[in-house]
């Protein structure tokens, strides 16, 4: 079966002088009907930049330069402009952590997912109405009908959240992007925006490519993870495997610096320094200045990705499978 | 028994909103020890930064008494404020926001030396090396500016700022939640460190349980501006009273793919407004215990141990005198 999302070799760098200034660089992965895949990193590890290149969003000051992305089988890479705005929203959505920027304040909740559907054509001027309480249901929206006349600023930061995943599912796409959608939101209102997406996943059959860095939520809800450093993937493999052993070293030390990690008096492990800056990435494994197993072949060669088992690693020196 | 570093007593603050009166902070009992740290968690918009805001005395409350070693805070002229100012510093989440843009970073830790007139410029000098020195930060940032590190740097500027006057107790209000788990780790350790070194009381706010869990001796979950749940360590990890405690330490995610969301019991239900009178138990909402008595009358504050109190009709059988 064809993957909903498949992008291989991406590579995308910021524009201007450094050619060598890569914020994605050498990026895989798929993401299968149905499936949830979280993508988990640490700030600026490109994420973000990941998830804009799917839809061809990428600001202007990023540019991509190699590799593949399919979604549903279609070339989005080659893709004219036309069909582009078609695919967004009815292929693949996504929604943003902070939903102001994705809402507009000066439109009622209504007038936006109704002008959603209008574009696409999945509604007519006398069926959107309905349809859009439809949505604001399924999304569970409280009072939906009082709800739909109201402005984003009125809502409480959970509510504009489901508003933002009614617009996003207003075309049913067979893939959302959802970026941080809860990192905002307290962990009582995030666990019922999660377990909103989960039931619509189910409903819907409906892919979600969730873009965290929480580990906690990641452990809760993914199928499959992959780990992300610096612009690539480092580690990826079935939730369960991989968070109980880890074989990279970056992935073991995210888990192990969490307060869970210790017991009651132990102290925090850290992971030391910090993530290297596009541009400023060191020869070698990029992970080795801060890793515990680096030796000298880690600060020479660049370890390839390779497959064991169910979990693929980019490491020279992997830590022992479960 | 010697007087308690803190001692807060019927605290209220109320804003004046469009809407009407909003109460953030809604008759609050707290008491700190020295050496000490109370983590205070609750959801967002609970009153939590509000309260440390009273506590460093950089609002006034409208009602209610801050003792702070012995003395009473509130009401006190600058004049009399100032000398106890020294010892109570705050820490604030943003360390983007809440740093001098256009200052070298000598200039914001020596800061506070200056307003509160102390010292020579060479032994001024001195003590800011010092204190960078012992937050991890190298010497040449010294006339760097803020604009130039990254978020954990940053908090480290913050905090040896607000340590630079020695301080007994410190408001740290979310210092890590702006920050990626490694560099988390690192400040976390920080933190407890510089505690243990200087005998520092810390109030520690935070909505990350996990947080939570590592740093304090004690805990009080707020919730609308009152505190539902004051407990110890053990006790409130082991034996949470409060409905709303149990729930939050049912849902809190945690790193273990074997517990799934979808088998996890979740609130649901939305809250009340913290603007306008409000009657009853305010979790009754979201409470899967509520009952008829919940809706007609809001429980008081009911001890159940040292130091464990929970304010929930259902525990009032259990409690027990104070002393106990
Ligand atoms: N508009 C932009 N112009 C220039 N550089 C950018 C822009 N947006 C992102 N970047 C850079 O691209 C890199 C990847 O950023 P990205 O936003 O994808 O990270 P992320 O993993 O989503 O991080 P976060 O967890 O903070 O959201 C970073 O180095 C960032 O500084
Ligand atoms: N200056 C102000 N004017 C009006 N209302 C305010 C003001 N400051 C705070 N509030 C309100 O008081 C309540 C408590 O706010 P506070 O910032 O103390 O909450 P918090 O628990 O720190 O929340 P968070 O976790 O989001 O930081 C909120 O409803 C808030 O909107
Ligand atoms: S390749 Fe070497 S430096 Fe990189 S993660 Fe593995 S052991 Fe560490
Ligand atoms: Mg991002
Ligand atoms: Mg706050």
């Amino acid at each position: 079966m064809t993957p909903v999302l498949s992008i291989s070799g991406l590579r995308a760098r910021l524009r201007g002088p450094d050619p060598s200034a890569f914020v994605i660089d050498g990026l895989s992965l798929q993401v299968n009907r149905g499936e949830v895949v979280a993508l988990v990193g640490e700030s600026g590890s490109g994420k973000t930049m990941t998830a804009y290149s799917v839809l061809r969003l990428l600001p202007p000051a990023i540019q991509l330069t190699e590799g593949e992305i399919r979604l549903g089988g279609q070339d989005v890479v080659a893709m004219e402009t036309r069909r582009l705005r078609d695919v967004r929203g009815t292929l693949a959505s996504i929604i943003f952590q902070e939903p102001m920027t994705s809402l507009n304040p000066l439109m009622t909740i209504e007038r936006q997912i109704a002008e959603m559907l209008l574009t696409h054509g999945k509604a007519t001027r006398q069926t959107a109405p309905e349809r859009v309480i439809e949505l604001l249901e399924l999304v569970r929206m409280p009072d939906p009908q009082t709800r739909a006349k109201q402005y984003p600023h009125s809502l409480s930061g959970g509510l504009r959240q489901r508003a933002m995943i009614a617009m996003a599912l207003a075309c049913e796409p067979q893939i959302l992007i959802a970026d941080e959608p809860t990192t905002a939101l307290d962990v009582t209102i995030q666990q019922q925006v999660m377990k909103l997406l989960l039931d619509l996943r189910d409903q819907l059959g409906m892919a979600i490519l969730l873009i965290t860095h929480d580990l906690g939520v990641v452990a809760e809800v993914a199928d499959r993870v992959a780990v992300m450093y610096a612009g690539r993937i480092v580690e990826e493999g079935p939730v369960v495997e991989l968070l109980e052993a880890p074989r990279h070293p970056y992935t073991a030390g995210l888990l192990a610096c969490l307060p869970e990690g210790v017991g009651d008096t132990g102290r925090l492990i850290e992971i030391p320094g910090l993530p290297p800056k596009p541009g400023s990435i060191p020869e070698g494994c990029r992970f080795a200045p801060r890793c515990p197993s680096a030796t000298e072949l880690c600060t020479r060669v660049t370890p390839e990705t390779r497959t064991e088992g169910v979990q693929a690693f980019a490491c020279h020196h992997p830590r022992m499978p479960a | 028994m010697t007087e308690p570093l803190l001692s807060i007593r019927g605290l209220r603050k109320t804003y004046a909103t469009d809407k009407g009166l909003l109460t953030a902070v809604d008759g609050v009992d707290l008491t700190l020890a020295r050496g000490e740290t109370y983590a205070l968690a609750g959801e967002s918009g609970c009153g939590k930064s509000t309260l440390g805001k009273i506590v460093a005395a950089l609002i006034a409350p409208d009602e209610g008494s801050v003792r702070f070693d012995g003395q009473e805070l509130v009401g006190l002229s600058p004049a009399r404020l100032r000398p106890l100012r020294r010892r109570v510093q705050m820490i604030f989440q943003d360390p983007f926001s809440s740093l001098n843009p256009r200052a070298t970073v000598r200039r914001i830790i020596e800061e506070p030396l200056i307003v509160h007139g102390m010292r020579g410029r060479t032994e001024r000098r001195r003590a800011v090396a010092e204190m960078m020195d012992r937050v991890g930060l190298r010497a040449d940032a010294a006339d760097r500016y803020p604009h130039e590190f990254s978020g954990g740097q940053r908090q480290r500027i913050g905090i040896a700022r607000a340590l630079i006057l020695k301080p007994d107790l410190v408001v740290c209000d979310e210092p890590v939640s702006a920050l990626d788990v490694s560099v988390r780790a690192q400040i976390l350790n920080l933190l407890s460190d510089l505690q243990k070194e200087l005998g520092l009381a810390y109030l520690f706010i935070s909505h990350d349980l996990s947080v939570v869990q590592y740093m304090a001796d004690k805990v009080a979950i707020m919730h609308l501006g009152q505190l539902v749940e004051t407990a110890p360590r053990a006790a409130f990890w082991d034996a949470p009273r409060h409905p709303y405690s149990q729930a939050l330490i049912r849902a809190r995610p945690n790193p273990d793919p074997r517990r799934r969301l979808q088998d996890k019991p979740i609130l649901e239900g939305e809250l009340p407004s913290p603007i306008g009178k409000r009657q009853g138990c305010d979790f009754r909402s979201r409470c899967p215990l509520a009952f008829d008595r919940c809706t007609a009358e809001a429980p008081r504050l009911h001890t159940l141990g040292p130091a464990h109190r929970a304010a929930c009709h259902l525990v009032e059988g259990a409690a027990a005198p104070s002393d106990a």
